[in-house]
């Protein structure tokens, strides 16, 4: 199974986490934001705050998989917890079941590609899922906040 | 950064940074035995529990009788903090905050060796099993289910070595096989 976290072409950690930051980054300063890079034990998180939507990019690495999650910002940043925030609000969406709520069957089949990708491990994987995950928050972007407030109700 | 974070063995300021470097070159000599971890959760923690077994594992057989002595009857199986097992380290540390229970902390690993990760979380609950400790499950990351990912090898392993464990206690509820979790931290 998984070996040491880099892959045979020298990918490693670090170069995912700028790929991540790259990616975000972009798609945020075409929004007016930024993108930020935190790093916890086991995981990076790269996020960007817009008005009424944020994208987490969450690199899990004793999974070895990328996943990304949205929500409605708090008082204009991203609300502390993780599913649910301390005041026992849901605050965190997979972006996957946010858009399965969509009644364009073009944004629910993105979904699936998303779900496609998750489904694999490793630093090969890691590097697919973050272009993935790019491609897919720059296409749905305009539709996310009604989205996530259909989740929120 | 958060609360446990700023106390993180990432953190080149904290303050028993030194101590937890010594124990982590210790620990890549002493790998094989068992009470590693507590040598480890002695460092990060000053538990007096897991100190005690730290010295009942490593210190020769007169004074490693007196530290399984002092383990045994210290607030291992009484008042010690819970150890919160499940799928997705985010959500055992956001659980563990709230219930004050106690999160595995993995040893730094860089670049990330699975097999020697899962070794570590492994002899983890394996020591806390042996100390009484209680050990509360908080289930799979149903919502990374749904997301697309299979089940974690680091949640079954967990529930396999747990699985007979008589001090477990299981808190998710399972409503589907992609849906479920923990009341007021999945939902």
């Amino acid at each position: 199974m998984f070996q040491a976290l880099i892959s045979d072409n020298g990918t490693d950690v670090a170069e995912i986490e700028r790929r991540a930051e790259e990616a975000l980054g972009l798609i945020a300063d075409e929004n007016g934001a930024v993108a930020t890079l935190q790093r916890e034990a086991g995981r990076t998180v790269v996020a960007t705050v817009l008005p009424s939507v944020f994208v987490e990019l969450e690199l899990d690495w004793q999974e070895q998989a990328v996943f990304v999650l949205v929500g409605e910002p708090f008082d204009g940043q991203r609300p502390a917890g993780y599913y649910v925030d301390p005041q026992g609000r849901k605050a965190r969406w997979h972006l996957s079941a946010a858009l399965d709520r969509s009644s364009d069957p073009a944004i629910r089949g993105m979904a699936e590609r998303l779900r496609e990708v998750t489904q694999r491990s490793g630093i090969d994987a890691m590097v697919t899922q973050v272009d993935t995950s790019a491609e897919v928050i720059r296409e749905v972007l305009p539709h996310l906040p009604a989205l996530v407030r259909q989740h929120r109700a | 950064m958060d609360r446990l974070d700023a106390k993180t063995v990432d953190n080149p300021d904290w303050e028993l940074q030194p101590l937890y470097q010594a124990s982590k070159k210790f620990e890549e000599k002493v790998e094989p035995i068992v009470g590693a971890t507590d040598i480890y959760n002695c460092g990060e923690q000053l538990d007096k529990e897991s100190c005690a077994w730290a010295a009942a594992a490593a210190l020769p057989f007169g004074a490693g009788r007196a530290g399984r002595t002092l383990a045994m009857g210290s607030s291992a199986t009484k008042g010690s903090r819970p150890l919160i097992i499940g799928e997705n380290m985010k959500r055992v540390k956001e659980y563990a905050k709230q219930v004050d229970g106690h999160a595995y902390r993995p040893w730094k690993n860089d670049p990330f060796d699975f097999a020697l990760g899962m070794r570590r979380n492994e002899r983890m609950i394996k020591d806390a099993m042996r100390s009484g400790r209680e050990i509360i499950d908080i289930g799979p990351d149903f919502a990374r289910r749904a997301a697309g990912r299979a089940p974690s090898p680091f949640y079954n392993m967990e529930r396999r070595v747990t699985s007979t464990y008589a001090n477990y206690t299981k808190v998710f509820e399972r409503f589907g096989k992609l849906d479920g979790g923990v009341p007021g931290l999945d939902f």
